[in-house]
């Protein structure tokens, strides 16, 4: 709820400013929308990092107001809603009947359209595999006419290429889904600190198997035998019918960043400033807790527009998935670079995805380690070193996340996704993304 | 169960209204042109937990329609809690003034339509000795100004019938409440330029909510449109004349 202001089709991590030729309103799914020969692309909230949801000089499709819940089974935990209702809203609704959303991503103001494109991953990646594996049903409109049903076994190849498929294979319309079947909103949650990089693959080693969901944060301004020390995170959805802390207490905490701040606002000095001190508040912490889900999935979504801490220059995300057992050296050498190169993540992440295979053909998600950084835009010297990160990851046939990224080359993206090929022929030739363009320049 | 017909059941301020009223013991009468829209509004809100939700499709331009429309609710309902009415049309004034069909047609749907149900309506909810009738007319009809002064008078006249229904409704324990937003961020307005006074449908609906519950006679959305009309409505003759709004 807030005062409007003539829409910006902009992306979160704010590194281009868009123009767009034209916007189409869609509001909803039943409507026939005529596709003519443009380049189209969903927008829903904006929420990936760099030019994936961006469609410059192209037509936006505006699929904020498709926000309408058509069916939920609360007896089997079966959700179809339009493209552009959000996980937000989506578990206002469900959770009080005892569901929850099968995986979800690290915060919860993307549409459901947006975590099919971008087959979105979650903490419980090793136990369920990423969005996509729980989608059940989505309807599709192609620039050819005809809205198609895709499903697991019809129309599987759509299917297939949609998830993760970026929003190039049309208008996602709906989406069906299987929930998660849960006693209550809490989580028991344990935090256990590492004093370096190897120490977290021991303990996830350990912990990985017994807990739905981990994640661990990494203290990338740490050195020597220091490096890649962090907190990690692990926790199950509560056994028990017994809530501990206060609902309305939860709804109050939100901090809102009103504009833009300085560019150096979040410099390397704060960001060295902030690890220590949330390294330390985290020691000596290990016994476990009964939290809401709220901040156990979404701590960051506590700070409203987080990402105008970077100011206007924005910022660059940089996620890569590598094997298991070369993958180690890998993750310790790019902590050495960003160490080494004092480049400073304020929020870096790390975790183990199973072998859970994806569904789409172009998903991310495959087993190994991922290590997702931020680094705010300081224009050459960042770019470079990214491009050096890339390598790293390339050395290893890893792979880099479209959903966060603003600047990998087309021989990166072309390296991390095998089924590229196969993907292009489902593409609908009316869709396009400034992301697309850019890895893809014919 | 409480009853709320909510008449233009698919427009932006409707929608947002009724999630807010959801709760497991209200029953909505959706009433609008589109029935495949209807079910769309009304599988949402059986979604998010209220307890019924009933579809009526009706062209509200066709008046032989609406006591039909009346029988059908009364079969239904024992008594209406809430009567929400939001819907409307707004045509371009240019447009209204080279084709006078537009014109009317904007005079018929803004404010004929209206009256017709609101007559209608009253006659069955007369007799409760309680609930609501809100209504969504404009800031728009609070005074003529060149650039929009027929889609105003329609809001205008809705205004003036909605004041005298109050009045004639009070000792019979009705509420009659008038909404009157400023500029709505919704399907209607989509080609407009967005500014710093613009609210979204949520916000608007917000306010409404409130004002049902505590029975309010005249609510501007948001609240500063009061002070900006107040303005409008005392600025002189000799200068409003030579200004373009």
């Amino acid at each position: 709820m807030q005062f409007v202001q003539n829409k910006k089709y902009q992306s979160w991590a704010h590194v281009y400013d868009p123009d767009i030729k034209n916007e189409l309103l869609c509001t909803w799914s039943n409507s026939n929308l005529q596709l003519h020969d443009d380049a189209y692309l969903a927008y829903g909230q904006g929420r990936s990092y760099g030019d994936s949801c961006l469609n410059n000089d192209g037509t936006i499709i505006n699929t904020s107001k498709l926000n309408h819940i058509l069916f939920f089974d609360k007896d089997n935990g079966v959700l179809r809603c339009e493209a552009g209702v959000t996980l937000d809203d989506i578990l206002s609704v469900i959770v009080p009947h005892g569901w929850f959303l099968p995986v979800t991503p690290g915060t919860r103001f993307v549409t459901i359209a947006g975590a099919v494109s971008n087959d979105v991953h979650g903490k419980n990646h090793h136990r369920v595999g990423s969005f996509g594996n729980h989608v059940l049903a989505f309807e599709i409109l192609r620039s050819s006419g005809e809205p198609q049903i895709c499903t697991p076994s019809e129309n599987k190849e759509l299917f297939s290429a949609t998830i993760g498929g970026l929003g190039l294979t049309g208008l996602i319309r709906w989406v069906e889904i299987k929930l998660k079947k849960i006693v209550n909103s809490s989580i028991v949650s344990t935090e256990r600190t590492f004093t370096s990089v190897n120490e977290f693959f021991e303990l996830d080693d350990n912990y990985l198997e017994q807990n739905e969901y981990t994640v661990a944060w990494v203290d990338t301004t740490s050195t020597g035998t220091k490096l890649g020390r962090g907190v990690y995170f692990s926790g199950d959805h509560a056994k028990e019918h017994r809530v501990a802390y206060s609902e309305s207490k939860l709804k109050k905490r939100r901090l809102n960043i009103p504009f833009n701040m300085p560019g150096y606002t979040l410099n390397s000095y704060v960001v060295r400033a902030f690890n220590q001190v949330y390294y330390n508040l985290h020691k000596n912490n290990s016994e476990q807790k009964l939290v809401h889900y709220e901040p156990f999935f979404y701590p960051l979504d506590n700070v409203l527009n987080w990402n105008r801490l970077y100011g206007k220059r924005g910022f660059f995300q940089h996620q890569c998935v590598v094997p298991v057992n070369d993958g180690k050296e890998v993750i310790k050498e790019i902590l050495r670079l960003v160490s080494n190169k004092n480049m400073a993540s304020f929020l870096s992440v790390l975790k183990r995805f199973g072998n859970i295979p994806s569904v789409g053909m172009l998903s991310f998600p495959r087993e190994g380690y991922t290590l997702a950084l931020d680094f705010p835009n300081k224009g050459k010297r960042t770019l470079d070193f990214l491009n050096d990160l890339d390598k790293l990851v390339k050395s290893v046939n890893g792979a880099v996340y479209p959903a966060k990224d603003a600047r990998m080359s087309s021989e990166m993206f072309v390296k991390s996704f095998p089924g590229l090929n196969q993907f292009k022929k489902y593409i609908d030739p009316s869709f396009s993304s400034s992301f697309w363009r850019r890895v893809n320049p014919e | 169960m409480k009853h709320i017909v909510i008449a233009g059941a698919t427009s932006a301020i409707s929608q947002a209204v009724s999630k807010q009223l959801i709760s497991d013991d209200v029953c909505f009468h959706l009433v609008g042109r589109d029935m495949d829209k209807l079910e769309i509004v009304s599988n949402d809100l059986i979604s998010r937990g209220c307890g019924k939700a009933l579809c009526y499709s009706l062209d509200f331009n066709d008046f032989t329609e609406h006591q039909s429309l009346i029988e059908k609710i009364k079969i239904e309902a024992d008594k209406i809690d809430i009567l929400f009415v939001c819907y409307g049309i707004m045509h371009s004034q240019d447009e209204c003034e080279e084709n006078v069909n537009k014109a009317l047609e904007q005079v018929t749907s803004n404010y004929t339509s209206a009256v017709s149900l609101l007559v209608l309506f009253t006659q069955v909810m007369y007799s409760q000795g309680e609930g609501t009738i809100a209504v969504v007319s404009s800031v728009a009809g609070d005074r003529g100004r060149k650039s929009n002064f027929i889609y105003g008078s329609a809001k205008g006249g809705l205004s003036t019938f909605l004041e005298g229904l109050r009045y004639k409704l009070y000792d019979a324990g009705i509420n009659v409440l008038t909404v009157k937003p400023g500029f709505v961020d919704s399907p209607m307005t989509t080609d407009m330029k967005k500014g710093l006074l613009w609210a979204s449908p949520e916000l608007v609906a917000k306010y409404i909510v409130k004002a049902i519950k505590l029975r309010k006679s005249v609510i501007y959305t948001p609240h500063f449109w009061f002070f900006i009309m107040t303005i409008i409505k005392i600025i002189p003759v000799f200068i409003f004349r030579k200004l373009n709004i």
